[in-house]
């Protein structure tokens, strides 16, 4: 019986394993999700959505219960192949790509693109008769269909913002898969619904390892079944998703194939590149800008004008950059005050390097012995003209090599402002990545324009710093 | 030339100066000697502002200077007589030494830029370094830069000379350079003004000797 015992843990621990493993874990993106994924309003630890509805109906059809895992979308494909998640479900368009990657079920929903326009322009008909850029999401059909058509476009992460931006007219139009515009836009008085039939349509399906081949054809058959058994159109009308597009068998992978060749998606990085280059170059010199006061403040002073100077210093470089960027770019419109997402960015990296740079700046004419100063003042020189001959010359020295690594670092924050819907170097590299799944070599060209750019800027501040600590001796 | 009166000043509680008296004529050569701490430095810096005091007076040629809560502009037209010379230099490290000399005449007193370079050159020759004007002070040895900085004081056309230990950050044959610099400018008149530890200095300038101790002035 001693002996036993442990081979009955064993068995034991075997069957509880065995036994959470029997559960599919189901990856989907609760964060602004509705009406596929989302928190309840009411309940918000609790998720809610059609496809949370069709999800238990599957659990039921299966006899397995089917478990919510809170995923990134961007990274749905990517959960599967690293065992995280069994089944992605979560509006996973079916395109040639995907169904590359990974083993796409039935389809369980057939959506279409639908444009959305101000209510107050007219001239806005079809997507090609809108003004200004479409707003999309990164990585949909509408994206890929925008590129497609050579309309500009502006990429949002999340679904409330791209409305929100067409409400205040930083952009023409909004296109997305009906069932977001059904949820975020149909009950804006300040928004209509464009009919635009040359809008295409496609199917949602579940995305599954293709090694799991024996799962997918349960699934199959579990999707086959709630449709027959009409509780699939249920689910659909509860949501009021349900309308004739659903009962119109279309043809899968009907989308072109869009191979992602190195000579298309290169361009594209590089100019990502290009964009986080203009955005550094131009936040650092207003950081420099707003810096200089801010430094002489600190360091010459009267005591109020100090305090001020140090209670900026010590509110920006306590508060997250990011927060800074969504309350100059999604919370100032409240007060009236709309920035555009270039403008946003500048500015709220421009405040928040400055207090860094500041703080250099106050350390490099702290730098400076009171000695100059004496020597200065002994052979009549003003206070203004030591400062400007003397001291300001020598702290330039002292102040440039940790600048040029503040501009470094600068360069690599840059890669927030995608929260904005500015579209630099990693977000381009999001954007391809996801759409080609090419996410290892389109990443290590992304980690080679950092490099080229930085390395060379990492070499300067040394060699600055070199040459310039000898001449303190 | 430079006359202390009565100067008393007192520094967290601490007499520093308690009531100096001292006179300087134009021409004459007046060490200050004391033990360390005595406040040398700081009654050589009352006479150009760089510290103040908080009783009695100095005047300097036709300025008087009296107490102030900003020493630097009480003393501004004084100093306009006065030259300085540091223990530690305190050259600009980002000019060459022409320009270290230059740089008062041209930005102070609006003197044309090339004929302040040309005289800057005249006066590098006067304290023998005739050639090193291109040199940064980086590159000099401390022999040399002390010698720029005498030629950078003197650019401003002084009427006396105050120097703060000069010689006391340098070596042997360093100081000798210095001291006889300062000789020459003794010899075709300059008055000077001397903080010192060193005997040398004394000896070799034959100068009048006043020795400051706890804050008063005595002879030696």
């Amino acid at each position: 019986m001693r002996r036993l015992l442990p081979l009955l843990t064993l068995l034991t621990l075997l069957t509880w394993v065995g036994g959470a493993q029997a559960k599919l874990r189901w990856g989907a993106d609760a964060e602004g999700g509705a009406p596929y994924v989302f928190h309840d309003p009411d309940d918000p630890k609790k998720v809610i959505g059609f496809e949370v509805d069709l999800a238990r109906e599957l659990g039921r059809v299966l006899g397995e219960p089917v478990e919510f895992v809170q995923y990134e979308y961007a990274s749905l494909l990517v959960g599967l192949d690293r065992g995280d998640l069994d089944l992605a479900m979560n509006g996973l368009e079916v395109t040639p790509d995907r169904a590359g990657k990974a083993r796409l079920s039935h389809p369980y929903y057939t959506y279409r693109l639908q444009l959305v326009a101000r209510a107050d322009d007219p001239a806005c008909t079809s997507l090609a008769m809108c003004a200004g850029p479409i707003a999309t999401l990164g990585d949909t059909a509408a994206e890929r269909l925008l590129d497609a058509r050579a309309l500009a476009k502006k990429v949002y992460e999340g679904q409330v913002e791209p409305y929100r931006d067409l409400g205040l007219r930083r952009v023409g139009a909004v296109l997305l898969d009906l069932p977001i515009a059904e949820y975020y836009a149909r009950r804006d008085p300040l928004l209509r619904f464009v009919d635009d039939p040359s809008l295409p349509k496609g199917h949602y399906a579940i995305a599954m390892r293709k090694a799991d081949e024996a799962l997918a054809q349960r699934i199959d058959r579990a999707i086959d079944q709630l449709a027959s058994e009409g509780a699939l159109r249920k689910v659909l009308e509860r949501w009021g998703l349900w309308n004739a597009d659903q009962e119109t068998k279309l043809e899968v992978g009907k989308e072109t194939d869009t191979r992602w060749t190195f000579r298309r998606w290169f361009p594209l990085l590089l100019s990502g590149a290009l964009t986080t280059v203009l955005l550094s170059v131009a936040s650092m010199a207003l950081a420099v800008l707003l810096a200089l006061p801010l430094a002489a403040a600190r360091t010459f002073g009267p005591r109020p004008l100090r305090a001020l100077a140090t209670a900026y210093v010590e509110l920006f470089r306590g508060v997250p950059v990011l927060l800074v960027l969504f309350f100059l770019y999604y919370g100032l419109p409240t007060l009236g005050v709309r920035l555009s997402a270039w403008a946003a960015a500048v500015i709220g990296f421009g405040l928040n390097y400055a207090a860094y740079e500041a703080e250099i700046y106050r350390a490099a004419l702290g730098a400076v012995p009171t000695g100059q100063w004496e020597a200065a003042a002994s052979l009549g020189m003003s206070r203004a003209l030591t400062f400007r001959r003397i001291v300001l010359p020598q702290a330039v020295r002292v102040a440039l090599p940790p600048m040029t690594s503040d501009f470094v670092a600068l360069f690599k924050d840059t890669s927030l402002v995608s929260v904005i819907a500015v579209v630099e170097l990693t977000k381009q590299y999001q954007i391809l990545a996801k759409s080609s799944l090419r996410y290892l070599e389109i990443g290590l060209a992304t980690a080679a324009l950092y490099l080229a750019i930085s390395l060379p800027l990492g070499l300067l501040s040394r060699r600055l710093e070199a040459r310039w600590s000898r001449g303190h001796a | 030339m430079i006359a202390l009166r009565a100067v008393k000043k007192t520094f967290a509680e601490r007499t520093v100066l308690a009531g100096v008296s001292l006179a300087v004529e134009p021409g004459e050569i007046v060490t200050i000697t004391g033990p360390s701490g005595a406040g040398k430095s700081t009654l050589l810096r009352c006479i150009n502002g760089l510290a103040g005091f908080d009783e009695g007076e100095i005047v300097v040629g036709p300025h008087t200077i009296r107490p102030s809560a900003d020493p630097l502009r009480a003393a501004a037209a004084a100093r306009t007589l006065l030259g300085m010379v540091f223990q530690d230099f305190q050259l600009f490290p980002h000019l060459t030494a022409r320009a270290n000399v230059a740089e008062a005449p041209i930005h102070v007193r609006g003197v044309e830029r090339r004929a302040a370079l040309a005289r800057a050159d005249e006066l590098l020759a006067s304290v023998g370094l005739a050639g090193h004007g291109d040199a940064y002070p980086r590159t000099l040895s401390g022999g040399q830069k002390q010698r720029v900085a005498i030629a950078r004081a003197l650019a401003m056309e002084p009427e006396a000379l105050l120097c703060d230990e000069v010689t006391s950050a340098l070596d042997d044959e360093a100081q000798s350079e210095v001291l006889d610099v300062l000789a020459r400018l003794a010899a075709d008149g300059m008055t000077l003004v001397l903080v010192t530890h060193q005997r040398s200095v004394v000896e070799r300038l034959a100068a009048r000797e006043v020795v400051l101790r706890d804050g008063a002035l005595g002879a030696r």
